[in-house]
């Protein structure tokens, strides 16, 4: 009797079980027998070019290679003997006529150790002489700002060229010519000049020294590596686990962790060459206070004592309601929820937000009345196996790199993509079809989609029936409220053409299983919330949601957006998305916490600009603020910076000196990711641990630490935690998605919430039975369209949408402080339309002055058809072209969200 | 004398090449008219009766490539590709039927992709034969206009078209599964085998792959019957095959004659013997992947089998003399020139061997004579390694002309 | 996005289109946006086929067959014959932008040896004197054009 799926080969001699259809390499190796290979990779497609896995397989005539061919039942196979290791010999001998070895102690070098192993390490043990290899010869490479490409000591193994196109879905790399004079080739022959976008995959595959990163390369010895720390990248909402390289108290390298969910080794740019932040010499080292209006340096004591006086005189003198906190989604989730443990607590106030309001408020707002739960449906996976993605503005390739690799993988192996976007992404060359609506008219196309979905038959009545409340008879609802939307309609609102619309509509309504993926484009406006209803209306027709390979994935622009929320930052929600309100659950979490009931607010609190806005007009006077930056990121941002100013009381811990807080009374100096132990939630719910590689510099603390503190001297302590894993199980049971889950479980890698108890699985795909609404049932949310409430005009012509690139982040205080992304990208500017930039006499590269009703701001203008004409694009990141001056802080009336990707603006030569 | 017996090149002469009403006023299209009154799979039984032999080289029977393909895409589109990438030194016999009755190819893919079902065919030319890549473009419209091509073929319900491709200079991509590649508009680099094109092919779909003048036999075949054709050549070699002559003989050309013929026929019947008299030093046999025959030895029956048992090959059909005063060194280290310029360089030992031979060929010319047996063993020896271990047939060829030069002409080096 | 399968054929017609018998820079810059592939992708493709060019060449190409049988029949000294001629070396273009010499493997021409290709136009059996003749027909040319 053998296992199921296992057979009985036989290697050598040597009868064992293996998995049938196994690569025969890969279970000859697992047996024990070192087959040695430099081009498989247990990543790539079999290649075949390096000859070295031959063995002789009976029944088979000649030697045949392992690493292409699969196990069956009653294989008898050589893997070992004296003609083999001499054809090996042979070959790598071969090879070294060709090529050079060894490493200079920076890199791995895997031909190095097999020519040692078949005893070729000495030159004179050599048959072959060295090939005059001037012909072919080519200089090293070093353009590229994050690796150096020395061809000679390439062994044309295709690692590289399959790391980008098959791993990352790039085909940035090919072999050019052929014979001897084989070369990989990047662009023109220039690595630096090329479509490359420095992932880093290649370096992480390559065998040999031909591709070796760059940074830090003078300064690594990989026998002197004190650790190798597996963490969480701090970066977006993917949660890439990677391995941080500790030398010398330093972060010198990242490398992706292979084989290990959700990003199976592989990073973006950001995630392997973005950690030189943590030790910029920029860091705050010191606390510090202000002083006769200028900060000065203090000790712990002072501006823990200071802050504290600060925000108990505030409580003192105007109630808790006139406190606030920003938390984070930068954070972990332990200091997440300690943060709003302690807002609730010390503070007293359930004014506790953070950035999330910024970005999916709305998104979440839609999918929580629609069906129960605002987290990502499905697994990360799902973007490469589903037959259809429908993705709706979200620059899926340059906000969640690693996310976009399933996506072009799905892509290659057959799967259709709907790409919905008024800017060119990099998507659009990936996408069946891409409709460009107008900004600001998705919920007229939604609609539109939708009442074709009814017209042509491509609704699942049966899901309908049994699935959402109201049946069919709530249907009708929709049905009739879409029935105006007519592709001629349609096309006049949004300019898209009837048969796009169609041909849309149709692979997304007909293809077996289908995903959204929807962004800040669909939930950054005044209608966000409608926007992602209308989107919710055709998901819930076509019955794409609550089946395997089915459902609707908000990608999260941050580490911890996700995470931030699930523990109870927020002024709604208590720990595991529990109302404020729910009595019950205050007097359990009161239980908990161990104070009274009666402290805990069952208010609702202030959303992020809410709170702005309230500060702005008095009613908050003191603000803890924990790794934000608003005054960059949030709308209106001349609004916040007068707000800001008028607090009684400002604290803010970060661990850069940001435009926020340099309006502060007190600065606290913090631990980054890599300082800390604690666990990010990503995108598809997943817990993923966070560890600490090297000590904070200076006398930065850890937040925990901090927050624990200066509740200790508001005389409302909450706790004293050993460390990160002792918050963490408070966490398990204050929020019950997250009740199964503890640091030893974690340890192993990450899980999917909800995860209620101690046996649980983990849940890769939401709402498989029931939606998490009260009834079990997703609900129609028929909406109309609008129109925007600021609409272009003769003196404001121009629409400004703005958004993120690929190699910085957010308002820039960790990326634009890691030289590799300053190299590829540091310079703010606004895209236009080369026909607009025409009939306005402007030429690509000039400066220009960009105004809205609110404020005007210089950059450097790009003519690009990326946008179309009337539309502007400009990325967020740099502060000196602050784009949120431009935009509006008139929120969306369901999520308080604003509308960030749409203002009125006029642009001048400046 | 043996006379000219011939079916691929039956046209030749009659017609004016590439025109349809020619053709089928000299019978075309006939045999087409058969094979659709027949059921698909009786016409593979018949073809695979045939005994036909693929004419690119390997002699693979046809028959059961057509029946594996055919069951490999029962619930698929499969396709039908007409290998035209004829590189192979001393061969331009498809050159002779595509540009002399292209027809006749058109007709045998029709026939064969009918049998086994598939939707569409390619032909894919090399890019240096311009004259065939017009008139078989030609003759595919003129098929396609004449309703044998196209929707609905001739009234048969079955539908099926041909698009023409070229090539753009490389003899790998003469190598069935690299021709995939290169259709599919990637590097030539030879995938790994199996699977073989009849399971996994095109686009990833069942493949029919064969040669110019296997497709120009299946007309005779599918009107005849396999009795017809059985009645030709000798038993493990039925039919018909082209050789085609050249190097130092009177009259280089091409013929169409049984297997079975013998070697010597074909050199001083057909190429009417040496140019300037005397016997050949040695002739090559099926091109730079080919074996060498001692002059003295012309007395060989020339089939698949009967060659392959004296370690010889029959190849595409090349036959190259090479006169008495001619250097088998300068031949080789033409030979070896050969594989290094086309070699793809995917796998290290064909990329590295390759380029070792070529040089160690050119040394063979300068060397003197006594060391030359030496060198040649030691390139004889490095050669097999090199067939051993290398991933697709090219560098499994460079060891095929060395050992025959090595085992036969030692002494003429 | 066209289809990947037409790429080779693509190649040819841009290189065909191109006055300098090449694959120019924005030839493939053309190329890249339609079938959106890499650069390095369009250029390994084209650097493995020996008819296509990444570098400009001359209005005629001549190909010269230098493989066995041509060899063995002489076509080595008539490659010497046309570099003397033309004043350049196999591979490269003539300084008047008339010619490329290429030597060439196989062209099926085996009866005809020593035979080259002049552009799409093949000539068998090649003397000193006939490849004289040829190379002076094709300058004849340019000079009727005024080229």
């Amino acid at each position: 009797m053998t296992e199921a799926g296992f057979v009985e080969i036989v290697i050598d001699g040597r009868t064992f079980l293996a998995r049938e259809g196994e690569l025969l390499l890969v279970a000859a190796r697992e047996a024990g027998f070192p087959i040695p290979s430099l081009c498989w990779h247990r990543k790539l497609s079999p290649t075949g070019a390096c000859r070295l896995c031959v063995v002789k397989v009976e029944g088979s005539r000649g030697l045949v290679t392992s690493c292409s061919i699969y196990v069956k039942a009653g294989m008898v196979v050589t893997a070992f003997d004296e003609e083999l290791e001499e054809a090996r010999k042979f070959i790598l001998d071969y090879l070294l006529s060709e090529v050079d070895c060894g490493t200079d102690g920076t890199f791995r070098d895997e031909f190095a150790e097999l020519v040692e192993r078949y005893g070729l390490a000495e030159p004179s043990a050599r048959r072959f002489p060295k090939l005059d290899m001037a012909e072919a010869g080519r200089a090293v490479d070093s353009s590229s700002p994050v690796l150096t490409f020395d061809p000679s000591r390439c062994v044309k193994c295709f690692r590289c060229v399959k790391a980008c196109a098959e791993v990352q879905g790039k085909g940035v790399l090919q072999m050019a010519e052929r014979g001897l004079r084989s070369v990989i080739l990047a662009g023109t022959g220039t690595w630096g000049a090329s479509e490359c976008d420095g992932c880093g995959e290649c370096i992480q595959l390559c065998p040999t020294g031909a591709i070796v990163e760059k940074p830090h390369r003078g300064e690594i010895d990989l026998a002197s590596v004190e650790a190798h720390v597996p963490t969480t990248c701090p970066y977006c909402g993917v949660g890439c686990q990677m391995e941080l390289l500790v030398q010398d108290g330093r972060i010198l390298r990242v490398e992706g962790i292979e084989g290990k969910s959700p990003n199976d080794g592989r990073l973006c740019v950001k995630g392997r060459f973005g950690s030189d932040f943590v030790h910029s010499p920029e860091r705050l080292m010191k606390p510090l206070v202000r002083e006769e209006g200028r900060l000065r340096e203090a000790s712990w004591d002072e501006a823990l004592g200071r802050a504290a006086e600060g925000f108990l005189a505030v409580k003192g003198k105007y109630g808790s309601g006139a406190l606030a906190g920003y938390s984070s989604a930068k954070c972990t989730n332990e200091e997440n929820y300690l943060f709003q443990k302690l807002v609730r607590v010390s503070f007293g106030t359930n004014n506790v937000d953070y950035c999330t309001r910024l970005c999916h408020a709305s998104t979440v707002t839609a999918m929580l009345k629609a069906i129960g739960d605002a987290a990502g449906s499905n697994s990360i996976e799902d973007f490469e196996t589903a037959d259809c993605l429908l993705v709706i503005g979200d620059n899926l390739i340059e906000t969640h790199p690693v996310t976009a690799t399933y996506v072009k993988r799905g892509k290659a192996a057959g799967s259709r993509i709907v790409l919905i976007d008024p800017k060119e992404t990099p998507l659009a060359r990936y996408a069946d079809i891409w409709l460009r609506p107008r900004l600001g008219t998705d919920v007229a196309l939604l609609n539109g989609m939708t009442r074709l979905v009814i017209q042509r038959g491509w609704i699942d009545r049966d899901f309908i029936e049994r699935r959402v409340h109201g049946g069919m008879a709530s249907f009708a609802q929709l049905e009739a409220l879409v029935a105006a939307y007519t592709p001629e309609r349609v096309l006049g609102i949004t300019g898209v053409a009837p048969s796009d619309l169609v041909e849309a509509t149709r692979l997304y309504a007909t293809a077996p299983t289908a995903m959204i993926a929807t962004g800040m484009g669909m939930s950054q406006q005044t209608t966000g919330t409608h926007g992602v209803f209308s989107l919710m209306n055709l998901m819930l027709a076509c019955g794409k949601i609550g089946k395997q390979g089915c459902g609707i994935d908000p990608p999260r622009g941050q580490n911890n957006v996700q995470g931030a929320t699930d523990v109870g930052a927020s002024p709604i929600y208590y720990p595991g998305y529990i109302p404020s309100s729910d009595a019950v659950n205050r007097a359990r979490i009161a239980r908990l916490w161990g104070v009274d009931p009666g402290e805990l607010s069952g208010s609702r609190g202030l959303t992020t600009i809410e709170i702005a806005k309230a500060a702005h007009d008095g009613q908050i006077k003191g603000m803890l603020i924990m790794g934000e930056n608003p005054l960059i990121t949030d709308p209106n941002s001349a609004h916040v910076e007068e707000a800001l100013r008028s607090l009684d009381i400002l604290v803010v811990q970060d661990i850069f000196m940001t435009a926020t807080a340099a309006l502060a009374d007190v600065v606290l100096p913090a631990a980054s990711f890599a300082e800390k132990e604690g666990s990010f939630t990503n995108s598809d719910r997943r817990v993923l641990r966070v560890r600490r590689a090297v000590d904070s510099p200076g006398e930065a603390r850890e937040d925990l630490w901090i927050l624990q503190e200066l509740a200790k001297r508001m005389g409302r302590p909450i706790g004293s935690y050993a460390g990160a894993s002792e918050v963490f199980d408070e966490i398990a049971q204050a929020a019950p998605i997250l009740g199964g889950l503890d640091y030893q479980r974690l340890g192993g890698g990450g899980i999917q919430w909800p995860c209620p108890d101690s046996k649980h699985p983990g849940t890769p795909t939401l709402f498989l039975d029931r939606f998490s609404t009260e009834d079990g049932l997703a609900s129609f949310n028929p909406v109309d369209y609008e129109e925007q409430s600021e609409l272009a005009d003769s003196a404001w012509p121009f629409v400004l949408n703005s958004g993120r690139i690929l190699y910085q982040y957010h308002s820039a205080t960790m990326s634009r402080r890691c030289p590799v992304l300053v190299e590829y990208a540091n310079e703010a500017y606004v895209l236009m339309h080369p026909a607009d930039a025409a009939r306005l006499g402007l030429s690509d590269g000039e400066r220009v002055r960009i105004s809205s009703r609110r404020s005007s701001i210089e950059t450097k203008l790009r003519c690009s058809e990326e946008v179309s004409a009337g539309e502007l694009f400009m990325p967020f990141h740099f502060e000196e072209s602050p784009v949120n001056r431009l935009t509006r802080d008139e929120l969306d009336p369901h999520s308080k969200i604003a509308p960030f990707k749409y203002s009125a603006c006029k642009v001048e030569r400046a | 004398m043996p006379e000219e017996r011939r079916i691929a090149l039956s046209y030749l002469g009659r017609v004016e090449p590439g025109s349809i009403d020619d053709y089928i006023a000299a019978g075309g299209y006939a045999a087409l008219k058969a094979a659709l009154a027949r059921q698909p799979d009786e016409l593979v039984a018949e073809l695979s009766a045939s005994g036909l032999r693929g004419r690119g080289g390997a002699g693979f029977p046809t028959g059961r490539k057509e029946r594996s393909t055919a069951q490999a895409c029962e619930e698929c589109d499969c396709y039908v590709v007409c290998n035209a990438d004829e590189g192979e030194p001393g061969t331009f016999k498809d050159r002779v039927i595509m540009e002399g009755e292209p027809h006749v190819l058109v007709e045998g893919m029709i026939i064969a992709a009918y049998a086994i079902g598939a939707g569409a065919g390619y032909i894919y030319i090399r890019g240096e034969y311009s004259r065939s890549i017009e008139l078989v473009g030609k003759a595919i419209a003129d098929a396609r206009q004449g309703g044998f091509l196209g929707k609905n073929l001739l009234g048969s319900g079955y539908s099926f078209d041909i698009e023409l491709r070229r090539g753009a200079g490389s003899y790998l991509c003469g190598e069935e599964l690299t021709l995939l590649e290169s259709l599919e508009g990637k590097r030539g680099y030879p995938r790994i085998k199996p699977p073989f094109p009849a399971e996994v092919g095109y686009r990833g779909t069942p493949t029919l792959v064969s040669n110019v003048e296997t497709f120009a036999n299946l007309p005779f075949i599918a009107e005849r019957g396999a009795e017809a054709y059985l009645a030709l050549g000798t038993p493990s070699s039925p039919g018909t095959k082209i050789f085609c002559l050249s190097g130092d003989v009177e009259k280089p050309g091409f013929v169409e004659v049984e297997f079975g013929t013998s070697l010597r026929s074909l050199v001083e019947d057909f190429a009417g013997g040496v140019r300037g008299g005397g016997r050949p030093l040695a002739v090559l046999l099926g091109g730079a992947a080919g074996t060498f025959v001692p002059g003295e030895d012309l007395d060989l029956p020339m089939d698949f089998d009967g060659l392959r048992k004296l370690g010889l090959t029959l190849g595409s059909g090349a036959v190259m003399v090479l006169g008495p005063r001619r250097s088998l060194s300068a031949m080789i280290s033409s030979m070896m020139d050969f594989f290094r310029h086309e070699s793809c360089g995917k796998c290290i030992p064909c990329r590295v061997g390759t380029h070792r031979l070529a040089r160690a060929a050119a040394r063979l010319v300068e060397t003197p004579k006594a060391e030359r047996k030496m060198l040649l063993g030691s390139m004889v020896a490095e050669a097999r390694l090199m067939a051993s271990t290398s991933l697709c047939p090219l560098g499994q060829s460079p060891v095929l002309p060395l050992e025959s030069a090595f085992a036969r002409l030692q002494d003429s080096l | 996005m066209e289809a990947r399968d037409r790429l080779l054929s693509a190649l040819c017609e841009v290189q065909e289109s191109s006055l300098q018998n090449y694959l120019s820079p924005e030839g493939l810059k053309e190329l890249s946006r339609r079938f959106a592939l890499s650069m390095a992708e369009l250029r390994g493709v084209a650097s493995y086929y020996s008819m296509l060019s990444l570098r400009p060449r001359g209005r005629h190409i001549i190909r010269l067959c230098v493989s066995p049988v041509c060899r063995m029949l002489g076509s080595v000294d008539l490659l010497g014959l046309i570099e003397g001629e033309l004043g350049l070396r196999a591979g490269e273009t003539s300084s008047d932008g008339l010619f490329t010499l290429e030597e060439t493997q196989c062209l099926g021409r085996c009866a005809g040896a020593p035979a080259m290709m002049v552009d799409a136009q093949v000539y068998e059996n090649l003397d000193i004197e006939g490849v004289r003749r040829i190379l002076a027909s094709y300058r004849k040319v340019k000079g009727g054009t005024g080229a």
